[in-house]
């Protein structure tokens, strides 16, 4: 038996699989504090606690996402961008397409034969489409980020916030809770402007079904519905889909392991 | 032979001390020259050091109160280097009708500094009429004349066309330099290439040959890193900030070819010696090129960088897009067409001189160097 592990430093949480002989999921979670603090610490101690196994067990580590180059316990590290296309292609063998819709950044990415990438856009440094333009927008209401979903599910009209800037639709969203908008259809308007940002995206490297919507924001059904809306077409959203990029890490590792195995042999 | 590679390196980060000390040593002039073509042979031959004014990482401050933030950061640097003084040693200044950033820029510079001796260099669009060899004819003699007031010395044609071969010569030693890297990566890193052609733009150029012919040899045996996995031809303005070549070396790749503005673009076209020396300036001005900011009908940017890969095996390209250079975003959905048609990678990443952070950059170049590396096989 093979445990290999994989680590996905995003900037608001780190994420964490345990994976078993390249196939089998042990362990994956989700911890809040991603670069700063100890999350990954966290991340890696939670998942191993799950699996019933020790740090000593894991024969190779990959890292990956924004904290990849300071996580000190890997072996190697990798792209997010790779490790999201490994990872989605593991969990859809038919996935042609990923949106990734994490913290601070949205990436569309485009998989060849054999899941391999083969072509992909990234936001522009910029919080507009991402999980932290939705924390801004949910402060601005006064209502968890996790609340967004229900809430917009409720709407029956939809405020339009028409700056893609982070910080000037903040202000639009608060003139409409002042002007006396309904919360509901000011969230739905919220998800809708996400949405048209990632469409956007997704339209620079031309998606293709099917496509899976992985990452934290993957989590709040009224951006995946907006969006498939956009662009016309179902979206996914596997099983792991804020674990995606960790599983994808975990994948190369096995592979990366055997590699390196087959060099000693 | 490290010591000369070392003095170079030093020119390209920091030139002013290199430049004062020209100028203390000969009491010439020197005029700095905005991007991106200005016949330095003219200004060498006048006795006057030409320096390149390519902007740099200052941070805006000044520049702000008179430049739009939607500038590129190339002038918006000059502007700022100028305001803070950076340029107190440089006695005129020449503006090529590069771009709107730079015509603006010096209607801009003339009411900032008013009596610094200045001149614009107004070229032809159009390089095919049979009009334009005459017309840079009286425009590089109306450069000539604007020198000779300024140094006080009208140059001789003897001494252009001694200038014209030391500027030859210069190209041909950047050739050689350019060729190792190709066949031999590991001998350098693309930030030690990049500094050393950077270099040469604040030195003296029988200088400069002198210390470029001195160190190639040494190149050439030299091994600072391993053979790259991916193998990289990068085109755009310049490649700066310089982190990003650090990150791609770190990342195992290399740029083994270049169509870099500050680079292959102005080290382009040696001047035919065989003509009068000032109709050899004029000729090679019209034979630059392809380049995004020369009017090109024939759009042969695409094929050139095709060529390049194909002739240096290169696995992609980087087009690395200086923020708000028109000239270049235009020729960018051009080229992403032709080079996809031709099934060669490109990643488009967009750069200004004042970035810091380059995590976004990092996860781009690697994501893009893991593709190109399945296919490569290295
Ligand atoms: S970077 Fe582009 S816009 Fe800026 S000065 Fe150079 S050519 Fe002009």
């Amino acid at each position: 038996m093979t445990l290999t592990m994989g680590v996905d430093l995003g900037s608001i949480t780190a994420k964490c699989v345990l994976l078993q002989d390249g196939c089998r999921v042990l362990a994956d979670c989700v911890v809040k504090g991603g670069m700063i603090g100890d999350g990954a610490q966290k991340a890696v101690t939670e998942a191993l606690h799950r699996a019933g196994a020790a740090l000593t067990d894991i024969a190779y580590t990959v890292a990956t996402g924004y904290g990849r180059v300071i996580f000190a316990g890997a072996n190697e590290e990798m792209s997010e961008i790779g490790c999201h296309g490994k990872g989605a292609y593991f969990q859809e063998p038919e996935a042609r397409t990923v949106i990734d819709i994490g913290g601070q950044d949205a990436k569309v990415i485009r998989l060849g034969a054999g899941g391999r990438v083969s072509n992909f856009a990234m936001n522009e440094k910029c919080a507009a489409g991402t999980g932290r333009f939705l924390e801004v927008m949910a402060q601005a209401l006064s209502h968890p980020v996790a609340e967004l979903a229900r809430l917009g599910s409720q709407a029956t009209g939809k405020v339009s916030i028409s700056s893609t800037c982070t910080v000037f639709a903040e202000s639009e969203v608060i003139s409409s809770l002042a002007a006396g908008c309904p919360v509901a259809d000011i969230v739905a308007g919220i998800h809708e402007s996400i949405a048209r940002r990632i469409a956007g995206l997704a339209y620079r490297v031309g998606p293709e079904e099917k496509i899976l919507v992985t990452g934290g924001v993957a989590q709040n059904r009224g951006v995946v519905s907006a969006l498939a809306e956009k662009l016309g077409c179902e979206l996914l959203v596997p099983q792991f889909a804020q674990t995606n990029g960790a599983l994808g890490a975990a994948l190369y590792a096995f592979e990366k392991f055997r590699l390196a195995a087959d060099h000693v042999d | 032979m490290e010591s000369v590679l070392q003095s170079l390196l030093e020119v390209a980060r920091n030139p002013a001390p290199a430049v004062t000390a020209w100028k203390q040593g000969t009491n010439g002039k020197v005029i700095g020259w905005l991007p991106i073509y200005v016949p330095e042979e003219l200004i060498h031959a006048a006795g006057a050091l030409p320096v390149s004014l390519w902007g740099g990482s200052t941070e805006i401050a000044r520049a702000d109160a008179h430049l739009q933030g939607f500038a590129c950061s190339v002038v918006r640097s000059v502007l700022e280097y100028g305001l803070k003084g950076t340029y107190n040693m440089v006695d005129g200044f020449i503006f090529p009708s590069t771009c709107d950033h730079i015509q603006n820029t010096s209607d801009i510079w003339a009411a900032v500094f008013p009596g610094r001796p200045k001149f614009d260099l107004v070229y032809p669009a159009n390089r095919q009429s049979k009009a334009s060899a005459a017309y840079l004819e009286r425009l590089f003699t109306g450069l000539q004349e604007w020198l000779a007031a300024l140094t006080g010395s009208a140059a001789s044609e003897g001494r252009l066309r001694e200038s014209i071969g030391i500027y030859n010569h210069y190209r041909a030693l950047s050739a050689e330099l350019a060729a190792l890297r190709s066949s031999r990566p590991e001998c350098m890193s693309d930030l030690e290439f990049s500094l050393i052609t950077k270099s040469a733009l604040f030195l003296e150029k029988t200088e400069y040959n002198r210390r470029l012919a001195e160190l190639l040899p040494w190149l050439a045996r030299r091994t600072v890193r391993p053979r790259p996995k991916v193998r990289l031809v990068a085109t755009g303005i310049m490649a700066e900030p310089q982190g990003i070549l650090q990150v791609i070396d770190e990342l195992g790749g290399a740029v083994v070819a270049d169509d870099l503005a500050l680079g292959a673009r102005i080290l382009r076209a040696p001047a035919d010696e065989t003509l009068p020396p000032l109709s050899a300036l004029v000729d090679r001005h019209l034979r630059l090129g392809p380049c995004s900011t020369l009017y090109d009908c024939r759009k042969e940017r695409g094929s050139h960088l095709l060529g390049l890969a194909a002739r240096h095996n290169a696995d992609g390209v980087l087009f690395l897009s200086m923020k708000f250079c028109e000239a270049e975003d235009f020729d960018y959905p051009v080229l992403k067409a032709e080079l996809e048609a031709a099934g060669l990678p490109l990643l488009l990443l967009e750069v200004e001189q004042q970035m810091s952070a380059l995590g976004q950059v990092r996860t781009r170049l690697q994501a893009f160097l893991e593709i190109l590396a399945q296919g490569a096989g290295r």
